[in-house]
């Protein structure tokens, strides 16, 4: 049980390193974002196995996975004002690359 | 267990179950009603969905003005009532189960508290959110953009600012972060017309977003090293394993300092602050570059000093350090030849993040007041700073440049005068709250034994008069150029006279009577 | 206990404030002048409660120092084991009562006498705030309670004195002197501020080493209770330099020489200012710090004497420099200048409550002299010049006859003040038992001569301007046919200060050899803890004031017990003990001495003003030029203020001009601006080379967080990394 914990959290690991690489090649500021949810939800993983890893039969802990479920509302709050953002931003262009965006420099 | 329960309950945590104790949280909840009135009333006010119908801006900014002058006196009732409670004037509320040191049983510690430096940064957001309301309505109207929401959203993120400071609880930090983040993402995109308003929102978002990744995840990591993410659990952990603390709780400890420290502004996390500066509507930036100053410093310090003052090694101290001398020096660098005020008070936040900073790692008894003393400072001056910027700024553009400022003493006196004062502030002159600001926080510094760092500090903010004073002599000294766009000083509203009073003169009241908030700052020194 | 004394600061704060903000507004003279009036007669109403209720409360030895608290003015904590804590406290000590009763008193009727004065000029209320914020430092002055609030107080009064200086700034002169007073007061500034700083250094050091945590160095209260203790461990040098430096500053402040410079000038002001700042409140301020800190000026004998030939040779010099002046405002600076230099040679002597209680007579009958003088002025339209005017009395006699009363109030004619405060300061001088003692004799004779001479260019300026055939200009006489007498806001502060300078100095003090026996000496008796030395100090031990502590020797301090009752005895001023006896005795006795003594400056001075009287009357006329031809080279170097601003300016001015200029060019220009500029340009070329890292792209933002982050991480790992590599 404690290699699936290991393993899990090996994995929570890769894909928090996968997001930041995403976030950092892409160009395209909703692919951008979807990155940085495999961010969070890397840090889901890791809390619920960890949950696992810490979890006590007499007192059934769950705070590893209320955590996660937390994290999943600020991040469905996030899209919500992520989106809205970049709609407002689409607004007047047909294309969105964030390499266009730098009027504000130096 | 439900036996164990009660009987760990009557061991002595009963008081941190008292409902009344909720009274404490006064500001929050008032705020909070606020917040919900405004929704409700601006919902069901309309007649068919649309932007027309809603709320009035009047009304709006009523409503926020007075539920916040109401919070700012619930805040003040609770800052006595707190002494004379019987178990000190520290508040625990929302206990949580913890794993106890011996691991044997369990104990209770709560996820927020309620003390005097809680009610303090309360006070300050108080005062922030009322003056950048006062200034909202003519920034709107003169922008012909009908924004109420703006209103519900400020009461939002001061809520945010409010909760992030009580929080003793990786998750209810990260939840009070997202609270007090959001709505400003939205604020700063305010004019979905206005191009650099969009840019500025966007790139907050992103790096914000980007930014709270990390954050989640090195509390993901420090969840699994100590099992529980309340500071009392983490600050036990660390002091169990003192001399070896796991790698992986040191990462945890770094990916959430790198979300605190981008939130502050400090180098190298710092690059989204000039640009999103410039880029928010200027009262907009004034609430941001205040509040969120205020309120995540506050929330840094308590981690800094309630979290990890058991950490050995300290090396998250050295890291730090290093990231507030580069703040300080990349800050100043940058602002030596900005022509734009708005971008100029940017990196001079930068420089001034590298100071507070200074005071929170000293990690002294004292320095939690030092940092609150340097904040109040900070904030009056900044925000008063950036409040003429707006009065000032010529039509169709929200900023103010260097050349446009030429003459300003013959066109507009007053103003020439508040500006100053509050510029000298920000540059620590004396007579002015930066000048005692910077003072008690370097002296915490020193007593920390980072002296080498503060003589650095000390020259930097002597750098710092460079670009000050640049302003300051453009307005007096330097004729303006015929036919350049120069500012056309309107008439002040009486909602900026008198905030400028209130900044400028509690300015120079602290400056000159420190005492006055240093001792009531003595009830907030935090303890470890 | 004495919280509403506060009252006494505010009222004058109050009145500076709304004349300062509302006062162009109001736009009304009447009412700036009199509200500027209203709060002084409040502020002189709070003295005078504070003064009974002091009174009536019988507080005895230590307790008669009572603190006032205000708030907390500076307290910081952590850089030492024994925090700097300031308050803003008021004292309340005999000492600051004496001087706060007569400073609001005749601050309020000078503030009556300018609501007419200036009632011409457009900048009344611009007056009236300067002058209103001048008496609030003033008292802060005197009333605070520690070093710091003094300094306040002390730099507060210099600059209300130099805006009112150059109060009519447009003339280039005014500005000029205004400039002169405050660069000079600079110079003793800088010997205060040491002075202090060695007190606070001192007393600091000794409180620390006794583990004395109450105590503060800064707080007049610790400083006086503990200064014999301080004092008698501290090197004779130390307490040699600190009074020596304490009394730079009040040569500064207090005009004497070699700072005595500005005060002539001063009298670039208008004529009140004349009258309050520069002659009745805020030059005495040097003696009032000499009083108030007067345990380190005894400690040393040498100091003492320093200060009494300071004060005798100024006392001298300006009264030489008075007798050839024609300029009626100019007349009563150096006379000035010459009182206080006796007030000085008082102190010197350790005699500190007579200086204090010459500077409540000089208070008076000065400030009824410029007083007068400034009527004269105002009824000759402008007119200084003594030559040219002669037969006023006629016209004003209010005016003549106040100013006739203080001229032989000053001169020293019994039964007026000046007689009993000039020859009290002569006989201390006379009495004073020291190693100095032979040398005390040449003070005596100077002194003696000095007051000759006052009575002389006192006699002199009065019958000159009063008497005689009239010499006004034509002009003068064209427009305005003859002076007219000034109306009553002006004349009545004149006849109350006539009144006080015939009746001041027997209220406060008669000599033994008129009560025929003990001396009656009502303010010794108040001053005692204050101004009574070293010793006076030692009373508080005794707890029962002056004269039960000479008595009941026991009451002292057991190691100084000796000392306290001697000391008692100075501090009744004219002890009779055999170590008391003058320098030498005449008609056998100390008593018949005195009295002799006493007879013969009063007939020395009646002489004086005879003879005055008798050359500058009747067909006097400065243009035959009779004493410049009967005294040549000696009028001359009178008339020429003994060259001392020529020789300033060539020794110090010209040089230090000359220095400071080759110094701009070769420090400032090359060496710091080069350096400035150097590093300004450096920092601005590095600012501009990393400008470009702030491209705008939001993902070279996020790689930078992405590198801080790394970092960051790193940096916290450093030890398990280089932990694991080993």
């Amino acid at each position: 049980m404690i290699d699936m914990v290991v393993n899990s959290v090996w994995l929570a690991g890769l894909m928090f390193a996968i997001g930041t690489l995403g976030v950092m090649i892409h160009r395209h500021p909703v692919i951008i974002f979807m990155c940085i949810e495999l961010m969070l939800n890397a840090a889901n993983l890791a809390l619920v196995a960890f949950n696992r890893h810490h979890f006590s039969p007499a007192w059934r802990t769950m705070d590893g996975q209320i955590y996660a479920f937390l994290i999943i509302v600020i991040a469905a709050a996030e899209v919500a004002v992520g989106l809205a953002i970049i709609v407002a931003l689409f607004k007047h262009r047909t294309r969105v690359d964030i390499d266009e965006i730098n009027f504000l420099k130096r | 267990m439900i036996l164990a329960l009660q009987s760990t309950l009557e061991a002595g945590h009963l008081q941190a179950l008292d409902r009344s104790l909720m009274i404490a949280l006064a500001p929050v909840v008032i705020l909070t009603i606020a917040v919900l009135v405004l929704l409700l009333v601006d919902y069901f006010g309309r007649k068919h969905p649309g932007p027309q119908g809603g709320i009035s801006l009047q009304n709006a900014s009523t409503i926020t003005i007075a539920s916040t002058v109401l919070a700012l006196l619930g805040t003040l009732g609770t800052w006595g009532w707190l002494n004379t409670l019987p178990n000190g004037p520290s508040q625990g509320l929302f206990p949580s189960m913890i794993p106890s040191a011996s691991a044997a049983r369990w104990d209770f510690a709560p996820a927020f508290v309620v003390d005097h430096f809680f009610l303090f940064v309360c006070l300050l957001v108080c005062v922030v959110v009322i003056i950048t309301s006062l200034n909202f309505i003519p920034f709107l109207q003169r922008k012909e953009r009908y924004h109420a929401e703006l209103f519900p959203l400020l009461l939002l993120s001061a809520i945010g600012m409010m909760l992030i400071t009580g929080s003793r609880d990786l998750i209810t930090t990260f939840m009070s972060l997202e609270l007090l983040s959001l709505p400003l993402y939205v604020m700063c995109g305010l004019n979905d017309k206005n191009r650099l308003n969009k840019e500025s929102s966007l790139k907050y978002f992103l790096m914000g977003a980007f930014a709270s990744g990390f954050f989640v995840f090195g509390a993901a990591l420090i969840y699994g090293m100590a099992g529980h993410l309340n500071y009392t659990v983490i600050q036990n952990m660390i002091a169990e394993t003192a001399q070896s603390v796991d790698p992986v709780m040191l990462i945890g400890i770094g990916l959430v300092g790198v979300g605190i420290a981008f939130k502050l502004g400090m180098v190298p996390f710092h690059a989204w602050v000039p640009d999103v500066y410039q880029g928010a509507p200027t009262p907009v930036t004034a609430f941001m570059a205040t509040g969120v100053k205020v309120a995540m410093f506050a929330a840094a310090t308590r981690i800094v000093l309630e979290c990890l003052p058991g950490l050995q090694a300290e090396l998250w101290r050295d890291a730090l350090v290093l990231f507030a001398c580069l703040s300080m020096l990349v800050g100043n660098l940058f602002a030596l030849h900005q022509m734009s005020a708005k971008r100029l008070l940017a990196f001079s936040a930068i420089a001034h993040t590298g100071y507070l900073a200074l005071g929170m790692v000293s990690g002294t008894p004292a320095s939690g007041s030092a940092v609150l003393f340097y904040l109040a400072g900070y904030t009056f001056a900044s925000l008063g700073a950036f409040l003429l910027i707006t009065w000032m700024a010529p039509d169709g553009q929200d900023d103010v440049f260097l050349d446009q400022m030429h003459e300003l003493w013959q066109k507009a006196p007053k103003a020439a005068i508040c500006l100053t004062i509050l510029l000298l502030s920000m540059g620590g002159f004396p007579l002015t709250a930066g000048f005692f600001g910077k003072f008690v926080v370097f002296k915490e510094a020193w007593l920390a034994g980072l002296s080498s760092i503060v003589i650095f500090a000390l020259l930097n903010s002597a750098v710092s008069f460079y670009y000050y004073l640049r302003f300051v002599i453009a307005m007096y000294m330097t004729p303006a150029v015929p036919g350049e766009a120069s500012l056309n000083p309107r008439q002040m509203p009486g909602g900026y006279v008198f905030s400028m009073v209130m900044t400028v003169g509690l300015t120079i009241i602290l400056g000159v009577l420190p005492q006055l908030l240093l001792g009531a700052l003595d009830l907030t020194n935090l303890g470890s | 206990m004495f919280g509403y004394a506060w009252l006494m600061i505010a009222f004058p704060l109050i009145g500076a404030a709304i004349n300062g903000f509302l006062g162009k507004k109001i736009n009304n003279k009447k009412i700036s002048g009199w509200l500027g009036t209203a709060m002084l007669a409040g502020s002189f109403a709070t003295a005078l409660a504070v003064f009974f209720d002091y009174q009536s409360r019988g507080l005895q030895g230590a307790e008669r120092f009572v603190e006032v608290p205000g708030w907390t003015w500076i307290a910081i904590q952590g850089m030492s084991e024994r925090y700097l804590h300031i308050d803003f406290a008021l004292l309340i000590d005999p000492l600051s009562v004496t001087m706060m009763l007569f400073i609001t008193g005749i601050s309020m009727l000078i503030h009556m006498y300018s609501t007419e004065y200036m009632s011409h000029d457009e900048g009344l209320p611009r007056f009236f705030t300067y002058l209103n914020l001048f008496v609030a430092m003033m008292l802060i002055l005197i009333l605070g309670a520690n070093i710091p609030m003094m300094f306040v107080g002390w730099e507060g009064v210099g600059l209300c004195s130099y805006l009112l200086i150059g109060f009519w700034y447009r003339n280039m002169e005014n500005a000029k002197c205004g400039m002169k007073a405050f660069i000079t007061n600079r110079v003793g500034d800088f010997g205060i501020l040491i002075g202090l700083f060695m007190i606070f250094q001192q007393f600091d050091a000794y409180f620390r080493m006794h583990g004395m945590t109450e105590a503060s160095a800064l707080d007049f209260k610790d400083i006086l209770l503990n200064a014999n203790a301080v004092l008698s461990v501290m090197s004779p040098a130390d307490a040699l330099f600190i009074a020596l430096f304490l009394f730079l500053g009040a040569c500064g402040k207090s005009a004497q020489f070699p700072l005595h410079i500005w005060l002539p000038d001063a009298m670039a002001g208008p004529t009140p200012v004349s009258a309050l700042i520069h002659a009745a409140t805020m030059v005495t301020s040097g003696v009032y710090m000499v009083t108030r800190l007067n345990p380190v000026f005894s400690a040393n004998e040498t100091s003492g004497f320093i200060v009494a030939c300071i004060g005798a040779g100024t006392a001298f010099m300006a009264a030489t420099i008075a007798l050839t002046q024609n300029d009626i405002k100019k007349v009563l600076a150096y006379s000035t200048v010459s009182q206080l230099g006796y007030m000085f040679l008082a102190c010197g002597v350790g005699a500190y409550w007579v200086a204090i209680f010459h500077v409540i007579t000089h208070a008076f009958f000065k400030a009824c002299l410029f007083l007068g003088s400034g009527s004269v002025i105002h009824g000759m339209h402008e007119e200084q010049d003594t030559r040219h005017m002669g037969g006023l009395a006629k016209y004003m006699p209010i005016t003549y006859w106040t100013f006739v009363i203080s001229t032989f109030a000053i001169a020293g004619i019994f039964p007026l003040a000046g007689f009993f405060s000039k020859d009290e300061i002569l006989w201390q001088v006379a009495i004073w038992d020291s190693q100095f003692k032979g040398a005390a004799s040449f003070l005596y004779w100077l002194a003696l001569f000095t007051a000759l001479m006052t009575a002389f260019y006192m006699g002199r300026v009065t019958w000159k301007t009063f008497l005689g055939k009239p010499r006004w200009t034509a002009e003068f006489k064209k427009k305005h046919h003859h002076p007219h007498e000034s109306h009553l806001p002006m004349t009545i502060p004149l006849m109350v200060l006539a009144t006080m300078a015939v009746i001041s100095g027997a209220i406060l003090f008669t000599p033994g050899w008129m009560t025929g026996g003990e001396p009656r000496e009502p303010l010794a008796h108040f001053l005692d803890v204050s101004a009574g030395g070293p010793e006076g100090l030692m009373l508080y031990a005794g707890g029962t004031g002056a004269m039960d502590a000479q008595i009941h020797g026991e009451h002292a301090e057991p190691a100084h017990g000796e000392d306290a009752g001697h000391g008692a005895e100075e501090a009744q001023g004219d002890g009779h003990a055999a170590h008391h006896e003058p320098f030498m005795l005449l008609g056998g006795s100390v008593t018949s001495t005195e009295m002799i003594m006493a007879f013969g400056s009063v007939l020395i001075a009646l002489i004086m003003l005879i003879l005055s009287n008798r050359r500058y009357t009747g067909d006097y006329d400065p243009k035959k030029k009779a004493a410049q031809k009967a005294f040549g080279p000696l009028y001359a170097f009178s008339y020429n203020k003994w060259y001392i601003d020529e020789i300033y300016n060539n020794i110090l001015v010209r040089p230090g001009v000359w220095l400071s200029s080759k110094a701009w060019q070769i420090f400032d220009v090359r060496l710091i601006d080069g350096i400035v500029n150097g590093v300004a340009k450096v920092l601005g070329a590095l600012g501009e080379l990393i400008r470009p890292v702030q491209t705008g792209f939001v993902r070279n933002y996020m790689l930078y967080l992405l590198a801080g982050a790394v970092m960051f991480m790193l940096i916290n790992m450093w030890s398990y990394l280089l932990g694991g590599a080993s």
